[in-house]
């Protein structure tokens, strides 16, 4: 069988021009007639440039890949990728393409070395730069979203911990007295309740403290109110400093203040930490360069003996306090029923 | 880090290169009508899986680099990879272009023609003395950042890298670049026996 090279080339999907160094064209193949609207016989002899329009900074980079593929007897490569296009040829596309011209690898390689002569083979990548472009255009929306979407995500983290600060801010006004920082009637209340609650089906014991200032009123109405409430915050830090993390702390009023002590064994506890309480509180404070001594009357009430719910636990609580004032202040009692 | 070659195998092998290396020197002074010289190459031998870390330690400071990737086929067969760093790659773009402003594209393009001077003369004198037959694929460009180093490919299907350091000499500028030539076990062995018999 004999090979019709002039058909195998011409049914190839591949352009072949064949020039010299002159850029005289000697072939040019049915692939290139066609997307070049160029008759084959008219081509020949023909200078490359009256048939394409290549601008000067190409032209010469063409040249020089023509001398570097006769010099080292090799291929030379002009790319798509880096290049777009070489010669000025209609791509083949049917729908809407981003690109004017076909997009084109070609690779000249050396076909006759004393005639100066390469072949160049034109590759239509059209398809291939398209899908590129729209490969890079997704991934460049896709990196907009992303950066849009981490600002918004930052946005919405800061607005976050604003409404958590808040949120912690309204929490503590609602639950803190806002002059010594210690639990309000609200939430020794909450605390209470729980202590009654968990105390109940454990069977457990817990104790409530009630303190009142001894003539607190006189120290308000001569030294003024601000002094007054120095003298309550130091107090405060006293009983904190007293008390266990686990106990609660907290200002019922005025210049009273309710300790609940928790998992105790017996009465005996209670009157070593009222006991304690006393004698710390009689120690002077130091408020201005002066030195004030305040003293305090403690009252005792005990979980269960002495009440089981909120209200009978106080009032046991401030009935021992009473006890405790009538018996010439800065002392403590425990509630006794009898008393009642 | 291995060693693949003797110290003798070593100093035929830079002389081999520097022939080449001379001829890419004169036709490269050639297209920038401007004296071109590539120093006397460096040469070190690595395995494929210290690649990445090679091309991080070869750009030192520098974070973005050009990477160039060739395939040949053939009896004689690998690839080959150049690393740029931006600074020599504008140089060179703007000594070849002659521009006052390059873009990427430029810049990509120069790299190209650049890379593909070099290696078809290293490649073409290799193939030429193990008497062996090369076809060049189509070459690639791309930038590439160091700090992502994992996102891209791995390369596949060889052992060994020969590192040629390439320092090109232009007026007062150092255009330096690595040129790295990937080979499986078969293919070095090949090369190392043809030495050996030179």
């Amino acid at each position: 069988m004999s090979i019709h090279y002039e058909t195998l080339i011409d049914s190839i999907n591949v352009g072949i021009i064949t020039v010299d160094a002159n850029l005289t064209i000697h072939y040019i193949n049915k692939w290139v007639a066609v997307h070049s609207n160029i008759q084959p016989d008219e081509a020949q002899g023909q200078n490359l440039l009256s048939v394409f329009d290549i601008p000067e900074e190409k032209l010469k980079s063409l040249k020089r890949h023509i001398k570097a593929a006769l010099t080292l007897h090799s291929p030379s490569f002009f790319t798509a990728d880096a290049n777009g296009y070489l010669l000025a040829m209609q791509h083949s596309m049917t729908i809407k393409s981003a690109f004017e011209f076909m997009q084109q690898d070609v690779t000249i390689v050396p076909y006759d070395l004393e005639q100066k002569i390469v072949t160049m083979l034109i590759y239509d990548q059209t398809t291939l730069m398209e899908e590129k472009s729209k490969c890079n255009k997704e991934s460049a929306e896709l990196a907009r979203a992303v950066k849009i979407a981490n600002a918004t995500i930052r946005k919405l983290e800061t607005a976050r911990n604003k409404l958590v600060k808040q949120q912690d801010m309204i929490y503590k006004q609602a639950h803190y007295d806002h002059l010594t920082s210690l639990a309000n009637r609200t939430l020794l209340h909450q605390r209470l309740q729980l202590l009654i609650e968990s105390n109940l089906a454990s069977g457990k014991k817990f104790g409530v403290l009630f303190l009142d200032l001894d003539n607190f009123k006189e120290i308000n109405d001569s030294l003024g109110h601000d002094i007054g409430d120095m003298i309550l915050i130091n107090v405060a830090k006293t009983l904190l400093l007293a008390t266990r993390k686990t106990d609660t702390v907290a200002r019922f009023g005025g210049d009273e203040f309710i300790i609940l002590v928790d998992d105790i064994e017996s009465e005996e506890v209670l009157r070593h930490i009222a006991s304690k309480l006393v004698t710390n509180l009689q120690q002077p404070i130091r408020v201005h360069h002066m030195d004030i001594g305040v003293t305090t009357s403690i009252g005792i009430s005990l979980f269960p003996d002495h009440g089981k719910d909120f209200n009978q636990l106080i009032k046991s609580a401030d009935v021992a306090l009473y006890e405790a004032k009538s018996a010439g202040r800065n002392t403590y009692k425990v509630f006794a029923p009898s008393k009642l | 880090m291995v060693q693949h070659f003797s110290a003798q195998q070593e100093d035929i092998l830079k002389e081999l290169i520097n022939v080449s290396f001379g001829l890419a020197a004169s036709l490269i002074g050639d297209m920038l009508d401007n004296y071109a010289k590539l120093h006397l190459p460096e040469i070190s031998s690595i395995d494929i899986l210290n690649l990445n870390g090679k091309i991080i330690e070869v750009l030192g400071r520098e974070n973005e680099f050009y990477l160039t990737k060739q395939r040949f086929l053939g009896s004689f067969n690998g690839e080959v990879l150049f690393v740029f760093n931006p600074y020599s790659a504008h140089v060179f773009t703007h000594l070849l272009l002659q521009q006052a402003t390059c873009d990427d594209n430029d810049i990509k393009s120069s790299i190209l023609e650049l890379t593909n001077i070099i290696t078809s003369a290293c490649i073409g004198k290799f193939c030429e003395i193990i008497h062996g037959e090369t076809i060049f694929k189509v070459p690639s460009i791309e930038k590439r950042d160091v700090l992502e180093m994992d996102k891209y490919d791995k390369i596949e299907g060889y052992d060994n890298v020969i590192v040629i350091k390439t320092a090109l000499d232009i007026e007062k500028e150092n255009i330096l670049g690595h040129m790295f030539i990937l080979l499986n076990n078969e293919m070095l062995e090949q090369l190392k026996q043809t030495i050996d018999q030179l």
